[in-house]
């Protein structure tokens, strides 16, 4: 099968998996690229049912190198692990609700955890999530009216609170 | 990691103030948490050994960790400008290459890729099995081929000791294939290597030092060897001497190597108990 009918059919897949992985754009080009370029090197010998799995795992091992290098020294490891094991209070209600509510499905859970919680702007959590930032508001609205909703607190008392009464 | 937003619309802020203390208790909770990288990363168990380890126990004890995870599993699409710009990067690196599908003998572009084969041969004895994917640099080291008696390494290395390759200039040769005298010298050195017998390796990289001071595979190989051997200041000079020879296709590894090397030999010798 020609090369570039190949890419054309799986460099979505690859790249997403790519991003997945690290989270930068720019080194989810480069793993993308590694890819195809070793596709290529063998692709007399590859059988296309092998992909996308097999372009995959070149993503998967090139990863792996990556971050390697990221985490360069022991002393960066060791601070990984120190602060993956370190010992946390319980969780507040509020972070109970927002992973156990059935009304929230994932990705409006996901926006509020990224929006409240981890900082992101609209913007951000759409280049995260692959959505618009329309898109994002929306559900950081409808997110946020059922976690109004859970609180106790109706339309009438937001628009008492906004006029000041 | 977590964050405070600092642009939040009204419509945003207009919530309980024990909803957005609620907000406040959980990013403390989760202030030292991986960053969301590390954690998509070690679902995908791409991390090195230790740092996978933890930030994995984190993820199985954590479920904010994990639904933050599955919530952004799916990644970003590539657009249509990535995806123009990935091809025509692919099409510029492939122009020297040789087509898909070629006989063998093709590869035979001049002498140069005849000193490729031949040192491809006992570099990578593995070159001739069916097409797997290419694995990690880390995966590519062989162990011992014989039971000769090795001498261990006196220092753990930071990462696993690079693959064995050849840099631009040794692959840039444009005599005869059996001509190729470094190449053919670096194969007492390089056999050492790969069995791990890093005494032996050292001595034998030393010798081709003598011969050729400029050899970037003499240097770079050599500084790990020496690294092993817990020679830091010597593992720091020759990866120094390798950063400056600028090979394109070495200098990744050697930075990583050299940064290390540095670290390592400046650190302050503490004399042993009395």
């Amino acid at each position: 099968m020609e090369f570039e009918a190949l890419y054309r059919e799986h460099v979505a897949a690859v790249f997403r998996f790519a991003v997945h992985l690290t989270r930068k754009h720019e080194i989810a080009e480069d793993l993308t690229a590694e890819a195809f370029l070793a596709l290529h090197r063998e692709l007399d010998r590859i059988d296309p049912a092998q992909l996308p799995g097999w372009l995959l795992t070149v993503v998967r091992n090139r990863a792996r190198d990556w971050w390697r290098h990221a985490l360069v020294e022991q002393r960066h490891v060791e601070h990984v692990q120190a602060q993956a094991t370190r010992p946390r209070p319980a969780a507040p209600p509020l972070e109970q609700w927002i992973l156990e509510s059935g009304d929230l499905k994932p990705v409006h859970r996901a926006c509020v955890m990224l929006r409240y919680v981890h900082g992101l702007s609209r913007d951000e959590i759409a280049r995260e999530l692959g959505l618009t930032s329309n898109q994002v508001k929306g559900h950081l609205q409808y997110a946020l009216t059922l976690l109004r909703k859970a609180y106790g607190v109706s339309v009438n008392d937001r628009e008492a609170r906004r006029l000041g009464a | 990691m977590t964050a405070k937003p600092d642009d939040l619309a009204p419509d945003e802020q207009d919530l309980p103030h024990e909803v957005l203390a609620g907000f406040d208790a959980i990013r403390e909770r989760h202030r030292t948490d991986p960053p969301l990288e590390q954690l998509r990363a070690a679902r995908a168990g791409v991390l090195p050994a230790g740092a996978q380890q933890a930030v994995s126990a984190h993820l199985a004890g954590d479920p904010w960790s994990q639904a933050l995870v599955d919530a952004t599993s799916d990644g970003s699409d590539v657009d249509e400008v990535t995806e123009a710009r990935l091809l025509a990067r692919i099409k510029r690196e492939l122009k020297d290459q040789p087509a898909p599908g070629a006989p063998w003998w093709r590869t035979m572009i001049g002498p140069a890729a005849a000193a490729v084969l031949v040192a491809a041969v006992w570099l990578t004895p593995e070159s001739r099995q069916p097409a797997t994917p290419p694995a990690a640099a880390i995966d590519r080291v062989t162990a011992p081929a014989t039971p000769e008696p090795i001498t261990p390494p006196v220092a753990p290395l930071p990462f696993s000791a690079p693959a064995l390759r050849l840099g631009l200039r040794a692959l840039a040769w444009r005599g005869a294939p059996n001509d190729n005298e470094y190449v053919a010298a670096l194969k007492p050195a390089f056999d050492a290597y790969r069995k791990g017998d890093h005494v032996r390796a050292r001595d034998a990289f030393d010798r081709l030092a003598e011969r050729y001071p400029d050899g970037l595979e003499v240097l770079f190989y050599g500084g790990v060897t020496r690294m092993a051997l817990g020679d830091d200041k010597g593992a720091r000079e020759s990866l120094r001497a390798a950063a400056r020879i600028d090979d394109a296709t070495f200098n990744d590894e050697v930075s990583r190597w050299l940064v290390v090397a540095e670290q390592r030999a400046s650190r302050p010798v503490t004399a042993p108990p009395r």
